[in-house]
Parts: C-alpha cells; sequence; structure tokens
C-alpha cells in the first residue's frame, strides 16, 4: 500500500518553530508534566505530517491550540488525574541580574499560584497571556463563547492576583 | 490592558527541549512530495487484530462486553445524572426538509435540580432567513409536585395544557434525552413513562470516532438518525450533537457553560400563581 503526501516542507519547518514554545507551555499547565507536555505536542504535529495537510495560516494559532488540548485530554484521560507540575514553567528572561532575580520570584510565585486556579481559569489565563490567542481564537479552543471566555479569563486574572498578594497597582 | 497583565507577558515561557525540536526537525519531509509505504506484514497483522477482535467481542453464548464507546456514552449519562443540580445553555438549528425545507433555531437555558425541579426556557425561531421570522418561548417548570408549561408569542402569554410537565422522574428524562438526543425534544416527550423513554431513545452502532483535529466524537444510531455526539473527555460533558436523517433533516444543537451542582434557589421553580 502506497500513498503520496504532498506537504510544503518549508511551511511546515515554521509552523512549528513559531508555536512550538507557547504549545508545550500550555499542555505543560494543562498536564503539570514537562515530558508528557512535550509528547502531547509532538503527537499533534506527527498527526499533521500523516495528514499530509498543514493547517490554513489565519487560523494555524487556534488549530494547534484545539489539537493540543485534545492530545492533553486523551492523556488526562488514559492516566485519571494530572501530575504537579515539578520543573519551571518560565525562563529567565531579563538581561539584568537583580531585575532576573524578581523576574525569577514573580515566576514562581505566578507558577504557584496558577496551579491552585481552577482548570478553566487557569487555561483561560494561560491561552490569552502566553498563548497570544485573542478572546473569539481562544473561546473556540475551550468551546466556549467568546462571553463565557472573557469572564473565566478575567476571574482567573483576579484570583492570580489574591494568591500573590498584591494589588494592581503594586505590580 | 492592566499593568498585572502586562507583568505577565514579561514571564517567557521555558523553551521546549532540544529533544523534541530534533525530533520534530527529523520529521519533517525532506522533499516536497515523499511517498509513504505501510508494509504488507503491518495490513497483515491488523487483518488478523481485527478478525480475533470480532471474534473475542462477542463469544457465542456470551453477551458482548461493552466496547470503549459505550463505556464512554454511559460515563457522560453518570456525569449528568450524579449531578444534584445542573445549567446549561444551548443552541439548536433544525435544517428540516419535511413538511417544507426550512430553517428553525431554538437557543435556551435548563435548570434541572434533584426532586423534578425544573426551569427550563427556550426560544424557538421559525422561518429563519425569511422576511418575518417568527419567535415564540417555551417556559417548562415543574416544582417537584407539578408542573406547568407557558408559553410566550406574539398574541401574549398562555398556559397550554397539552405538553404538561409530569413531575415523575423528570430528571432521568433529562439524562436520557440530553445524553442520547436532545435537550429541545425532551419536552415532547415528557408524556412518556420512562420505559417508554428508554424504548424510544435507545442506542444502536455506537463508535468511537476522532475528527481531523483528534476532537473525540461518538458516533451512534437513535430514532432513526444518525448521531455523532462531540463531548468533553475530561469532564464528560456533551459539547455539541448533530443528528442526521435522510428525509427530515440535519439538526445542530451546541452546548454550553455546563455547570454541574451549582446553588439553585427553589425560587427558579416556583410556579406561578
Amino acid at each position: 500500500m502506497e500513498r503520496t503526501v504532498t506537504l510544503d516542507a518549508a511551511r511546515y519547518d515554521r509552523l512549528w518553530r513559531r508555536h512550538l514554545d507557547r504549545l508545550v507551555f500550555y499542555a505543560h499547565t494543562l498536564l503539570g508534566d514537562r515530558a508528557a507536555a512535550e509528547d502531547a505536542v509532538q503527537s499533534v504535529f506527527l498527526r499533521i505530517l500523516d495528514r499530509g495537510r498543514l493547517p490554513d495560516e489565519a487560523t494555524e494559532a487556534s488549530y494547534l491550540f484545539q489539537a493540543v488540548r485534545n492530545a492533553v485530554s486523551n492523556e488526562l484521560r488514559s492516566r485519571h488525574r494530572a501530575r504537579r507540575a515539578a520543573e519551571s514553567l518560565f525562563k529567565p528572561g531579563a538581561k539584568d541580574p537583580r531585575e532576573e532575580a524578581e523576574l525569577t520570584e514573580f515566576g514562581r510565585q505566578i507558577q504557584a499560584a496558577l496551579e491552585e486556579l481552577p482548570e478553566e481559569e487557569r487555561e483561560a489565563v494561560v491561552l490569552k497571556t502566553w498563548g497570544a490567542l485573542s478572546f473569539p481564537e481562544a473561546a473556540a479552543v475551550t468551546g466556549v463563547s467568546d462571553k463565557t471566555f472573557e469572564h473565566r479569563y478575567y476571574r482567573g486574572l483576579e484570583s492570580l492576583k489574591e494568591k500573590i498578594g498584591v494589588r494592581d497597582e503594586q505590580v | 490592558m492592566s499593568r498585572f497583565e502586562d507583568r505577565l507577558t514579561l514571564l517567557t515561557p521555558a523553551p521546549a527541549s532540544e529533544t523534541l525540536r530534533t525530533r520534530l526537525a527529523q520529521a519533517a519531509p525532506r522533499r516536497r512530495t515523499w511517498t509513504r509505504t505501510v508494509p504488507m506484514a503491518a495490513a497483515a497483522a491488523g487483518l488478523i487484530a481485527a478478525i480475533c477482535f470480532t471474534l473475542l467481542k462477542a463469544p457465542p453464548g456470551q453477551p458482548a462486553r461493552p466496547n470503549e464507546a459505550e463505556k464512554e456514552f454511559r460515563r457522560i449519562e453518570e456525569t449528568l445524572r450524579g449531578a444534584s443540580a445542573l445549567r446549561v445553555s444551548y443552541k439548536r438549528v433544525a435544517e428540516l426538509l419535511l413538511p417544507r425545507p426550512q430553517k428553525v433555531e431554538d437557543e435556551g437555558l435548563l435548570l434541572l435540580k434533584k426532586g423534578s425541579r425544573l426551569n427550563f426556557t427556550t426560544t424557538e425561531t421559525f422561518g429563519v432567513g425569511k422576511p418575518n421570522p417568527t419567535a415564540v418561548t417555551f417556559i417548562y417548570l415543574c416544582d417537584g409536585a407539578a408542573g406547568v408549561t407557558r408559553v410566550k408569542s406574539p398574541q401574549g402569554v398562555k398556559s397550554v395544557q397539552n405538553v404538561a410537565v409530569h413531575p415523575k422522574d423528570l430528571n432521568e428524562k433529562f439524562v436520557l434525552s440530553l445524553a442520547r438526543d436532545s435537550i429541545a425534544v425532551a419536552t415532547t416527550m415528557l408524556h412518556l413513562d420512562l420505559a417508554q423513554l428508554q424504548g424510544h431513545l435507545e442506542v444502536s452502532e455506537l463508535a468511537s470516532r476522532t475528527d481531523e483535529t483528534g476532537g473525540r466524537f461518538l458516533s451512534y444510531k437513535v430514532k432513526g438518525f444518525d448521531a455523532k455526539l462531540w463531548f468533553d473527555p475530561i469532564r464528560r460533558l456533551p459539547l455539541k450533537r448533530v443528528l442526521t436523517h435522510p428525509e427530515m433533516g440535519t439538526f445542530t444543537e451546541t452546548y454550553e457553560g455546563w455547570e454541574l451542582n451549582p446553588d439553585l434557589s427553589e425560587d427558579l421553580f416556583r410556579l406561578p400563581e
């Protein structure tokens, strides 16, 4: 049995390089396990290769997040519960050592607070903030209306602020 | 964007591992077109596995073990059944072929609480896409002891008797309708007793499938319709269902804002004076 598949290799390459880190981040926040998150993301790209068809460029981000969400759902279903995150979600990003230390501490607090958020709120904050999706795109990924998604997002933000014990003006 | 949101965006997601990057880079096609060959041995193994599965699935004289799709379907029903109360919004688009081609849209909110407490409001718009669509709102209320159906139409509000809401087994009837068929038709079947409804909504040919984005759905047959049910595999709740009948048309129903065990005041189920 033979199957010939046509696929734009250069576009495929751009596709995974453009979205890989934030997809792994998203899966990591859902699964609480870096290795499992990478496996889930890998399965999505291998599925694309297998199908031999790339998603439309206009909707590729929401397509990929949705596909990762499905892969994660299947993984969670098979293991029944998520493990808690052990590895850091964020990488040190600042050049100035003092700023980097502050940012690292802030990242640590946010990671701990994220883990305590209800799943729906955590997902909303992650998709919007680090997935860089618009409200309609992120709402489509999670299968809810724009209004419901916005509500979850802002409730999640408020919970984060409460959990790390700062008011907006202090941040 | 608030200062807090700005601050969050300063945090950069940790990069994916080099191992994953290497795997994805190596998996990419080196040419624009390539040919993949599935070894005949693998195909033969698949055939043998299928035969074994068929033989093992239903040993003579024994009932077949429920397959994964059946288990999944039952889990959805159990999730709904296990909730002491639930709230869900829904939309339904019916593209009817009979008695003449037309589009009807329904939109509503279901509040259901153990003890046959029901507050279900649905607005049905007939003649969608036509010059003068007509909207009629149905309100089904039950306080656990008695039920009433009210209709709001351009002609006014009135109570109707021909779609009476019977309290008996109300929760289970909605569970069955939500899991297998549609919220919208639940109300048209409230006059049936539970055994009749179970027979009417008997499901066959259940199979678990995956769409092109990896989303899992169940396909089955109910009431002569081909049904596809997309569901949230984590919360085990229906998300979308498409029912197709060659003569009657296509019904697409979506559910959102699921809340299980919300605190629903008894006032919501109080019958009008």
